[in-house]
């Protein structure tokens, strides 16, 4: 099965170096999980501050500057992975250095299109109350509703699983695409969409030594 | 279809009542679809009907309804024309299955009822549905039953029992025994489903009373399963625990439903078929808090007569127990069995500390509690006040009544 893995936390929590650790960390995992075959994309966002959010209402794009949801704790990356089941899945959240100081989500994926590793420079559309994915993305996931989700921490080096989504904007994410336009994005016009470009792992990849990747 | 000779219907009875939520979680774990294996499963009872009297009753007819229901479920995915692409996945459990059914038939169905239990208890289910879920799926409960017993409209308990099957279908929850590894934190949630089925059954609130001891009976039911299967010491602890509390169920309440202390009862009407069950399952050196609490009930169920309670025992193992859980409400348990121990000043001491922090000041034990130790200090003002607002704060009805009586009496 493929799951979506959202890492929500929130970005004050981290210094630089804490957040640099972070990608190292979990390009690792991803390496350990790709030589398993489980690895199809991960990416981490730039920071909330960077987003903008387009709604169409009456065939008009309004463009707001921001995220989608006003909360202190944002999407910061996902991994997106093929997985036996939700055990498994749960498995590799905790493992996951964001499920120490966030919260990781993971959501059943409903639909997957095109090749899903994102270009340097690409940008991530969330699609926001509806699960319609951007018709010209280069890549899409649409999601299973979010009573499907189910989200995992580890606090203190115990695990901790809960139902249902992170919270009440996460549950609206019905889709991510990488690529494609926000204003002609099927969730603008019902919903919202954010415009979330994604971080550029290639210097980060660039000061690991060989024998580290 | 004739009707079958009366003692292949009698045989056909019998191994529905049984059986059918074996030959169920069997199904489910084969065909991953909780509304496909309830059709399956009445289906192949339906076929034992049609077949066991000419054919005769088979050798293992557990495996004879799980087969039946696999075909029938083949046969229903045919019919939507969901085979073909289900095919190849499906194929491959179906084979997996009935290898290991067939290696193993008894062992391998009740497994499967125990995967149900599991997958029905898995922590990304939110509590609130997991207690339905698994009297539904894995006891047989009606819905309607469950919703009595919940003083629930069917409708709530509906959804959320849809609700839970739709998050094991969607998200992919397995219906899979968990690895070792991970079984202490998978043991917990399944036994804490199991210890709050009996206790909305045990307990003294409203509700249709034939239906909650019947709740009673499915948790012990379950928990003997979970034992069978998986003897760690917590679950051993906690079916011990039920079967202690049971053996009182007779004594515990007067025909009007009453409250009976402890100390009160008539230790004649205890049961002593549970309680000697449930002692052999005690451990010498509880460690766990079902093991522990498991322990002070046989430490009661011992005693002949009230004046003959281990109560230095008892202090000990809520020592342990708060060692475990340092909760307010152990504590104030512990400050009783103290008050047994070393008189009633010594509980006063405990339990004023703790109303002190605050922490209970709205729990209305906690003032019974000190009322009682005032009582038998003989401070009748202070404990005729703690009883005041200990009746202030009661919600269930027998225990108003089981207050107002003990003020009366001052």
């Amino acid at each position: 099965m493929h799951y979506l893995l959202l890492a929500y936390g929130c970005e004050a929590d981290w210094t630089d170096a804490e957040r640099a650790d972070c990608m190292v960390e979990s390009l690792a995992a991803c390496d350990r999980l790709a030589a398993q075959g489980k690895y199809l994309a991960a990416s981490p966002l730039l920071p909330a501050s960077t987003a903008s959010t387009t709604r169409v209402r009456d065939g008009r794009p309004l463009v707001t500057d921001g995220p989608f949801a006003e909360t202190t704790e944002h999407l910061g990356g996902f991994f997106l992975l093929d997985l036996a089941d939700l055990d498994e899945a749960i498995a590799v959240a905790a493992a996951l250095p964001p499920a120490r100081k966030g919260t990781i989500e993971i959501r059943p994926v409903l639909e997957l299109r095109g090749e899903p590793q994102p270009p340097p420079g690409a940008v991530a559309l969330l699609g926001y109350g509806d699960s319609a994915a951007a018709a010209d993305a280069t890549a899409a996931v649409r999601l299973r509703p979010a009573d499907t989700a189910t989200c995992v921490r580890v606090r203190g080096g115990v695990r901790e699983v809960s139902d249902g989504p992170f919270d009440a904007a996460a549950a609206q994410l019905g889709s991510v695409s990488v690529g494609g336009s926000a204003a002609d994005h099927p969730a603008a016009r019902t919903g919202a969409v954010e415009t979330r470009p994604l971080f550029d792992l290639t210097p980060v990849r660039a000061t690991l030594s060989p024998e580290a990747r | 279809m004739s009707s079958p000779p009366a003692d292949v219907r009698a045989v056909i009875d019998a191994t529905y009542r049984a059986d059918a939520r074996r030959v169920f979680a069997s199904l489910v774990r084969l065909v991953r679809d909780f509304d496909l294996a309830e059709e399956a499963l009445h289906e192949a009872f339906a076929a034992a009907v049609e077949r066991w009297p000419a054919e005769g009753v088979p050798d293992n007819p557990r495996a004879w309804l799980v087969s039946a229901g696999r075909f029938k479920a083949v046969d229903t995915l045919r019919r939507r024309g969901k085979f073909a692409e289900l095919q190849p996945e499906l194929a491959g459990r179906l084979s997996e299955v009935a290898a290991t059914n067939t290696a193993r038939a008894e062992a391998a169905v009740e497994d499967d009822r125990l995967r149900l239990v599991f997958a029905c208890c898995h922590p990304a289910i939110d509590r609130a549905v997991q207690v339905p879920l698994t009297l539904r799926e894995v006891c047989g409960l009606t819905t309607d039953e469950i919703a009595a017993a919940f003083l629930t409209s069917p409708t709530t308990m509906a959804q959320r029992i849809v609700r839970g099957k739709a998050k094991i279908r969607d998200a992919g929850i397995p219906f899979a025994l968990p690895s070792a590894a991970e079984l202490p934190e998978r043991l917990g949630p399944v036994l804490a489903v199991v210890y709050l089925v009996f206790s909305e059954g045990y307990s003294a609130s409203a509700g249709a009373a034939a239906t909650r001891a019947d709740l009673s009976g499915e948790a012990i039911r379950l928990g003997r399963l979970v034992v069978e299967l998986l003897p760690d010491p917590e679950a051993v602890g906690l079916l011990a625990l039920m079967l202690l509390q049971e053996s009182r169920r007779r004594a515990r309440t007067t025909p009007a439903g009453d409250i009976i202390l402890l100390e009160d009862q008539n230790r004649a009407a205890w049961d002593a078929g549970l309680i000697a069950e449930g002692r052999a399952l005690v451990a010498a050196e509880p460690a766990g808090p079902y093991a522990l609490q498991a322990a002070v009930a046989a430490a009661h169920a011992a005693a002949p007569t009230p004046a003959a309670t281990d109560w230095a025992r008892i202090a000990a193992l809520y020592d342990g127990l708060f060692a475990l859980n340092p909760s307010p409400v152990v504590e104030l348990n512990r400050a009783v069995a103290v008050a047994m121990r070393d008189g009633p000043a010594a509980g006063l001491v405990l339990v004023e500390g703790i109303l002190r922090r605050g922490e209970l000041t709205e729990y209305h034990l906690a003032h019974a509690a000190r009322a009682d130790f005032l009582r038998r200090l003989n401070r009748t003002v202070e404990a005729r006040a703690a009883y005041e607002r200990a009746l202030e704060l009661a919600r269930q009805e027998p225990e108003r009544r089981f207050l107002l009586k003990r003020l009366n009496q001052l």
